[in-house]
């Protein structure tokens, strides 16, 4: 724990004096993608289909063209990451992971019940009643205790499995909380 | 023996140097007895040029001469007469002309005196200036026409001394191109957060080109252009509609928010302000400012302050003090303008005063003129304007002012920069703009937002007013967001809460609350606003606005560069050395016990390298506090949001916010409050219902069943609810489920349901009394199940239903219209 301790202070001093450290939203946003996404265990006949492992993102072209910036060199289940741009369900069910940004509670439901037999991880950008529409990762509001909403039930339902290592950062989000 | 008398007329800038040349020489004898015949004949045909005007000709002639002839004391006057008549080799006269005072001191006319005065005074040589212009008033004629002149000129000089002893510790440097051309560029002006630079041009000739062209074109055209990530970028010239295109224009001025642009033009025989609102085609449409501004005399610029509650403007009238000064007018209540008042003599003084700008603050005022303590022609002085007292105006000092004319200062919104056009020192052309690092500390706020509306989003036509919360409503400041693009830029003092009264077509007046942040120093918030409608049925039910803030300390304007290379290394050492702690944080603390492990990626060296072996070691870890603090320190608006839904009831008043601006009292959608975040979620979810799991009613149809939780929406009154939207749907005879096209409609209801989860629905059915009546109520109710079904499989929670079923009781005589299911959407009044 010694060690622990001695390892973060860097870190915290480097975080907190460097006034380098200036991101925007989404920047954030895409690194915890990719962070949640390191702890999420694949199928092997889904990981095994491409070479890539890809993530489309049901939002905004720009956001599509970050996370290609940022992501492309990185990997996921040992495969380079993609990013792609979707719009409809046909084209999500080819992805390995989903992310929704700004859309209504409505149309995310289409979408969750769309893929509900797929192994695809569907992460929302703080949407409502995401977790509890049957979505898997919700990415929260940055004045939340909690980075993450996390649903393990809906994760398992899909044939994925997640590390417990997520959570501590996560609110955990049970079905039988389903309340709306 | 011929004589030659010539007044010839020069200009130098907008000073004028008159040289009288009093021509007296003999082809055989005085001054000119020392030439040969040959450099006589050479002589004579200089001076032929000379008087024709074509110095550049006659200046070579005379300069070849003047190898063998140095002392000739008419040769050098000449030479020096015709740098007198260049535009920019002016001062190679000096020589020349003292060459010719010291060879032969009686035949120099008494005038050369004060053009020598002039010259040295250009050339910040101001002693000897005042030996000059003293040596011009102690021997010229008693009613010379240059004695004020030269009068003036010891006072400019005297001055002079003083500002260049405190010369100012600035860098001043050349905007160059594309926007400063061998043209001539004058008179800038940038919005206030310095993004839009307009200003005027001037094609510029050569003396050898204007010499050879016939016809040179004089006029000036109005540019823009807008800044890039490298700087201006390519400027675009505005089509001008509305005034003589004949004649020659001149920027005057610009709205804060450069939406708005000021002319000063010439137009049936009046030179006269004009207006126009910028347009992305290029082309402005002006339109002239109001009479008692522009008058039967010369107007020139103009500024206006931020809230547009008042103008000034520069003009020759007669009710002045002297030549050009500057007038003051007060917007009235009606939105017309005043009668102009006459600035105070911190401002005007016997000579010109022109070009005027106030700064967004209000704070500052700029303007040129060629009296007070000037160094030169117009100089740049400031004002520091005060409720208390009236301040003494200040010269701007050295070198922002130079000999030369210094005009069109424009201080940027942060006080970081100023711009000004000045025809010194320059290498592109006759006049060109500058930019001046003032570095001014001024707390100002700059809030530059977008307003679009409509599926899909657009800009919309708006008005948006601004007021002051706490000084009781009063209306302060109105603006208009572009209409092609929605943009706006407001600017307001800090540390205030204020009201944004935003009205736009297609949706109701919105109500904002906001809070900017006291601040010391100048600071840019951003905000965009979605105004989104609510269709349902092909009606609009209602309204969602969102509002996205970002108004905390990290959008101030000057952020840091990133640099994130440097750190990469250390920290990518550091996460290399923390294998250990994966082993230490994978325990088992939740429901699974899932071992999926941490992928090993390689950490590109890359802008990003830090962020992510932050975040990684906090997932590692466990450290919330880390996240949110990487959160915290990056630029991420505050979110906001509002339903409003439209009802018809008579009572829909009561659900409205009115609020008072000024004479109009303006019925709002229920006021949002965007600075105090448990205000704001209190204020967007006001109506969210908490379900309860109290009781639990169990429907059973046959081999389904459906539980239904009581809610609050459920256990309402029907006079407690505010019903939104109606539909029914109708059935064939003894059919229980409506046709295809219903489900359609069903989405639609079901969408509207969803995406408001404070909104509950009766369904209502019903059956024709055809058939024994046990069997119709069992059909209402199947009836009714059928569009719960409908909606549950899209999503709705049947929580939020309140299903009844009535049978043939409520029918009519009427069977294909009993035969059906009324659907009514309500959500609870808020009190």
């Amino acid at each position: 724990m010694q060690k622990k301790i001695i390892l973060i202070i860097p870190i915290l001093f480097i975080l907190f004096t460097s006034k380098a450290q200036q991101f925007n939203e989404y920047e954030i946003k895409l690194v915890y993608l990719y962070q949640s996404m390191k702890y999420i265990n694949w199928p092997d006949e889904k990981t095994n289909s491409s070479e890539h492992f890809t993530i489309g993102v049901y939002g905004p072209e720009n956001i599509c063209d970050l996370a290609n910036k940022m992501l492309s060199s990185r990997k996921i289940a040992n495969k380079p990451c993609k990013t792609i741009k979707i719009s409809d369900v046909n084209s999500a069910k080819k992805c390995d992971a989903i992310y929704i940004i700004d859309y209504k509670k409505f149309e995310t439901i289409q979408i969750l019940n769309a893929l509900k037999d797929f192994p695809i991880l569907t992460i929302g950008d703080q949407l409502q009643d995401f977790c509890q529409s049957g979505g898997m990762i919700n990415l929260t509001d940055k004045a939340e205790k909690y980075r993450l909403e996390l649903c393990p039930e809906n994760i398992i339902d899909h044939n994925l499995e997640v590390s417990t290592q997520l959570y501590p950062i996560s609110k955990i989000i049970k079905t039988e909380e389903v309340i709306f | 023996m011929r004589f030659h008398c010539a007044v010839i007329l020069i200009k130098i800038n907008k000073v004028k140097i008159y040289l009288l040349v009093i021509v007296s020489f003999f082809y055989l004898n005085t001054s000119g007895q020392e030439l040969n015949k040959a450099d006589k004949k050479q002589y004579n045909l200089g001076l032929d040029y000379f008087l024709d005007e074509d110095y550049n000709s006659a200046r070579v002639i005379f300069e070849e001469l003047f190898i063998t002839h140095a002392d000739h004391a008419e040769l050098n006057y000449y030479i020096g007469a015709c740098f007198l008549n260049t535009r920019y080799l002016k001062q190679n006269a000096i020589p020349f002309l003292l060459k010719a005072i010291s060879e032969d001191k009686d035949m120099i006319p008494s005038i050369v005196h004060k053009d020598m005065g002039d010259l040295y005074h250009m050339s910040y040589d101001f002693e000897k200036a005042i030996y000059h212009y003293n040596k011009y008033i102690e021997i010229a004629p008693r009613k010379d026409i240059y004695l004020d002149h030269s009068k003036r000129m010891l006072e400019v000089c005297t001055h002079a001394i003083q500002v260049i002893k405190d010369t100012l510790d600035v860098n001043i440097y050349n905007i160059s191109a594309p926007v400063n051309t061998h043209n001539s560029e004058f008179a800038p002006y940038t919005s206030a957060d310095d993004n839009i630079l307009f200003f005027t041009r001037r094609k510029f000739y050569t003396d050898e080109e204007l010499k050879n062209t016939p016809n040179p074109d004089t006029l000036s055209q109005l540019f823009i252009a807008k800044r890039t990530a490298t700087g201006w970028g390519e400027q675009s010239q505005i089509e001008l509609k509305g005034i003589d295109l004949n004649q020659d224009v001149s920027l005057a001025g610009i709205s804060p928010d450069g939406q708005f642009v000021y002319i000063n033009a010439l137009n049936n025989g009046q030179q006269d302000i004009y207006k126009g609102q910028y347009s992305s085609d290029n082309k402005m449409q002006l339109e002239p400012l109001p009479y008692p501004i522009n008058s039967e005399y010369w107007e020139g610029k103009v500024t206006i302050s931020p809230d547009e509650s008042e103008l000034w403007f520069s003009s020759e009238r007669p009710n002045g003090i002297g030549g050009k000064d500057i007038y003051t007018c007060l917007m009235q209540e009606d939105g017309s303008w005043g009668i102009p008042e006459l600035a105070g003599p911190e401002i005007n003084t016997p000579f010109h005063e022109d070009a005027p700008f106030i700064h967004p603050s209000g704070k500052i005022f700029y303007f040129s003129s060629t009296g007070h303590n000037t160094i030169g022609g117009y100089d740049v002085f400031s004002l520091l304007k005060s409720e208390q007292k009236t301040m003494p105006s200040q010269n701007m000092g050295f070198p922002i002012n130079t000999t030369g004319d210094d005009m069109y200062f424009a201080l940027t919104a942060d006080g970081r920069h100023g711009y000004f056009s000045s025809s010194h020192g320059n290498k592109y052309g006759n006049h060109d703009i500058f930019k001046v690092e003032m570095n001014l500390n001024i707390p100002l706020t700059i809030l530059k937002g977008s307003i679009l509306a409509g599926e899909p989003l657009r800009p919309v036509g708006a008005k948006i007013r601004m007021l002051d919360t706490k000084s009781g409503n009063k209306m302060k400041y109105v603006y208009n967001p572009n209409p092609e693009t929605g943009n706006y830029l407001i600017i307001l003092p800090p540390g205030r809460d204020y009201t944004m009264i935003i009205e736009s077509e297609e949706f109701l007046p919105q109500s904002i609350h906001i809070q900017i942040p006291d601040q010391i120093e100048f600071y840019e918030l951003f905000q965009s606003i979605k105004l989104l409608p609510i269709i349902s049925l092909g009606k609009q039910v209602g309204e969602h606005i969102q509002i996205n803030n970002s108004f905390n300390e990290s959008s101030k304007k000057e952020s840091v560069e990133k640099d994130y290379d440097a750190l990469f290394n250390l920290i990518d050492n550091i996460i290399l050395q923390t294998d250990s702690i994966d082993e230490i944080s994978k325990e088992s603390r939740g429901l699974n016990l899932n071992t999926a492990k941490k992928e090993n990626n390689t950490i590109e060296d890359n802008e990003f390298a830090d962020l992510f072996a932050s975040v990684d070691e906090a997932f590692n870890t466990g450290d919330t506090s880390t996240l949110s603090k990487i959160y915290n320190d990056a630029i991420v608006p505050d979110k906001f949001e509002q339903v409003f839904l439209y009802s018809d009831s008579e009572e829909e008043k009561d659900n409205l916010t009115q609020v008072i601006v000024g004479a109009d009292t303006i019925l709002t959608s229920p006021q949002m409050a965007t600075y105090d975040e448990k205000t704001a979620i209190k204020a967007s979810h006001n109506d969210l219902i908490e379900f309860k799991a109290e009781e639990t009613l169990v429907i059973i149809d046959k081999k389904e069943e459906i539980k239904i939780t009581p809610s609050m929406l459920r256990r309402s009154k029907p006079k407690d609810r505010r019903v939104i939207l109606t539909h029914s749907f109708f059935f064939e005879t003894n059919q229980k489920a409506a046709n295809d096209s219903a489900i359609n409609q069903i989405s639609e209801i079901t969408e509207l349901l969803v995406n408001n989860n404070n909104l509950g629905v009766i369904i209502e059915g019903h059956s024709d009394a055809l058939g024994q009546a046990e069997n119709n109520m069992i059909l209402s109710k199947k009836r009714s199940m059928w569009f719960l079904k409908q909606a549950q499989s899209l999503g709705l929670n049947p929580n939020r239903t309140i299903l009844k079923y009535f049978g043939e009781t409520l029918s009519t005589n009427n069977p294909s219209y009993d035969r059906r299911i009324d659907i009514s959407i309500f959500e609870l009044k808020a009190n």
